[in-house]
């Protein structure tokens, strides 16, 4: 692989991996479930 | 009857995610890439996902819950509940029309998934087996449950009906179960289990070594079967070229992409964010539903097909093949290589792509089944009921005629040209008729993410345009095709093995570029990919050659006549459901 192809997949990959994680961190560690009555 | 609610918030993540994650993550996106700039199309890509992705996401999500706050879980209700005038409950119709005829083909190419997956663990596509009934190559396996065959009109398979059948009975019992204990079930087994799949896929896929580069040491499985390094086919996707940005064909690619992968413009996206609170964060739960979706497109699907293919294949190859292809027509014999762990990886891959479709196919059915709970008082196992017998009169001519004329045209009206139409609609209504203020308000109640303002103008402005450029692009597509020459020479370059011209680009881009390159653009011709191109049949042209093709293509022609007579059928018969139902309100003394 090139060395652009390295730098364009991994920084990709990083947005994505930094923002799903950020959001499922948010998400889990959350007090405000969905659950419980109206 | 008692209202439903999704049982968790992770589990609502996970059908939303579900949703959206379907067949063209693994088999699109690469595809795409690879067609459009390679690394350089993620550029367009996260632009597009910045301005039109996540804004509509959220758009969707905030409309859902608003129209649920009423009672409302499918678009007609929840159109109405935001703009004043009855027009919006009938254009709110797209959100269950679109749903059923997509759902109608889509599930049929889900019954493919299912027989492909069951084939391969009992030890299918194997040349070498001792039991004839296991050597069926990927084409023949493929006819034989299609029954597709050159220049037929019909192309019926018994047990690729069996199949395709029970793939229905499957999605009618889950949905039958309900939301917590059907679709919300079904996800939080059928997404993990589908991103283990996928990650052990791609790992295996990468220590792919071949023979010729074992000596320059490394780690890995050397193979003696490999052509390339499969980080030749990561290269491929991933290489940037950056002359592709000034292409807007390419941006174009990108937002099309985004939009069909997020499953935006379906009215599915609506009916599920209609079960959550009004007190409930719509804003966090939307952002991790869509970019668990790009995690499993980007990364995951980015990873799989091509550098697989091109380790086997070589490059030049690969590059004739579509995403489509090479994963129903081609896997299958790749993974033939991997030894004993072949049934397990076909199971694998398409066990991957069947979970990837029916949490996509339950989001289809979902918004019927309400509508028919809400409006008419159904039972759940009634409307599930009414779901499929809905979709039987459809589904029945998609799995028996070619593939050209009820499964292709419901992939174009529905699954392609509706989604675009209906999104611009939804957009409108939201940011200009319920308004824009409203709107805000309505997407930061009770929201665990702070939603930058700069969203509250690009929802206003910036998705219209986005949205409204792409309904043009798609419904003006021109064929756009020109010869291919020699870079050096000028002449025009033609195939080796039929001797025909090259041609290249395709659709808008000559078109677009003309005015910059100085190249003529070419005479004005529509392209069968684009609304008026369909709408004339562009895309299925009387050939002169043999009589038999020629009669086909005049079949396919009355075949797609008939579909569309179908189509406007459904929409019509939808809309009388409709008024029917708000007749019933307004005898009920209800608010209309």
């Amino acid at each position: 692989m090139t060395v652009l192809a390295w730098i364009f997949m991994l920084s990709a990959w990083g947005v994505i991996f930094v923002a799903t994680g950020y959001c499922f961190y948010r998400l889990l560690t959350s007090e405000r479930q969905f659950d419980g009555s109206d | 009857m008692a209202k439903e609610r999704w049982a968790s918030r992770l589990g609502l993540v996970l059908a939303m995610a579900g949703n959206a994650v379907g067949l063209g993550n693994f088999l699109r996106f690469p595809a795409q890439a690879v067609q459009n700039g390679g690394g350089a199309f993620l550029i367009p890509y996260f632009v597009a996902l910045a301005v039109m992705g996540l804004p509509l996401i959220w758009v969707e999500w905030a409309m859902g819950r608003y129209g649920g706050k009423f009672g409302h879980h499918s678009t007609p209700g929840i159109f109405q509940s935001m703009g004043r005038s009855p027009v919006w409950k009938y254009l709110g119709v797209f959100g269950l029309w679109t749903n059923l005829i997509i759902a109608s083909y889509y599930l049929y190419i889900e019954s493919w998934t299912m027989a492909y997956a069951g084939y391969s663990l009992i030890g299918g596509f194997n040349a070498n087996s001792s039991v004839e009934f296991l050597k069926q190559s990927p084409p023949d396996f493929f006819a034989r449950l299609t029954g597709e065959a050159p220049n037929q009109i019909f192309a019926i398979s018994a047990w690729g009906l069996g199949i395709f059948f029970l793939c229905m009975a499957i999605n009618v019992f889950i949905l039958s179960r309900g939301l917590a204990k059907g679709i919300e079930l079904v996800s939080k087994i059928g997404m993990p289990v589908l991103i283990i799949f996928a990650i052990i896929l791609a790992i295996r896929g990468l220590m792919i070594v071949p023979e010729s580069e074992a000596a320059a040491g490394g780690w890995g499985i050397v193979d003696k079967q490999a052509v390339a390094s499969p980080f030749e086919g990561l290269n491929f996707v991933w290489n940037p070229k950056f002359d592709s940005l000034t292409n807007p064909a390419v941006w174009l690619a990108a937002a099309g992409q985004i939009f069909f992968t997020l499953s935006i413009g379906m009215g599915s996206i609506h009916c599920y964010a209609s079960y959550v609170r009004e007190k409930d964060d719509i804003a966090l739960t939307g952002a991790t539903a869509a970019w668990t979706n790009e995690f499993c497109e980007v990364i995951l699907g980015g990873t799989i097909l091509i550098p697989i293919a091109v380790a086997y294949l070589g490059l030049a190859e690969v590059q004739q093949k579509s995403g489509f292809g090479l994963g129903f027509m081609v896997f299958p014999t790749l993974f033939q290589k991997w030894g004993m762990l072949a049934p397990a990886a076909g199971f694998m891959w398409f066990g991957l792509l069947f979970f990837a479709a029916i949490t996509s196919s339950l989001a289809m059915g979902q918004p019927i089944m309400a509508f028919l709970q809400t409006e008419f008082g159904f039972s759940r196992g009634k409307s599930a009921l009414a779901f499929g017998a809905m979709l039987f009169p459809l589904a029945f001519p998609v799995a028996c005629l070619s593939q050209k004329t009820f499964f292709d045209e419901f992939d174009y009206w529905a699954g392609t040209f509706a989604l675009v139409l209906f999104a611009v609609i939804e957009t409108i209504l939201f940011a200009w008729v319920f308004g824009m203020d409203r709107g805000w308000e309505e997407m930061l109640k009770g929201a665990e993410l702070k939603i930058p303002r700069a969203f509250y103008y690009i929802i206003k402005y910036v998705t219209p345009v986005f949205l409204l450029v792409i309904l043009v692009a798609y419904t003006f597509q021109p064929e756009g095709r020109v010869p291919v020459r020699d870079s050096v020479t000028r002449a025009v370059l033609k195939d080796p093995v039929t001797g025909e011209e090259r041609m290249a680009n395709k659709g808008w881009e000559p078109y677009i570029l003309a005015p910059f390159s100085g190249e003529p653009a070419p005479a004005w011709k529509w392209s069968g990919d684009g609304m008026i191109g369909k709408l004339v049949f562009a895309d299925v042209p009387i050939p002169d050659g043999p009589p038999a093709a020629a009669e086909f293509a005049r079949h396919v022609r009355l075949g797609r006549t008939g579909d569309r007579l179908v189509m406007v059928g459904a929409f019509i018969a939808f809309s009388l459901l409709v008024a029917l139902a708000w007749r019933k309100r307004r005898a009920q003394g209800e608010p209309a």
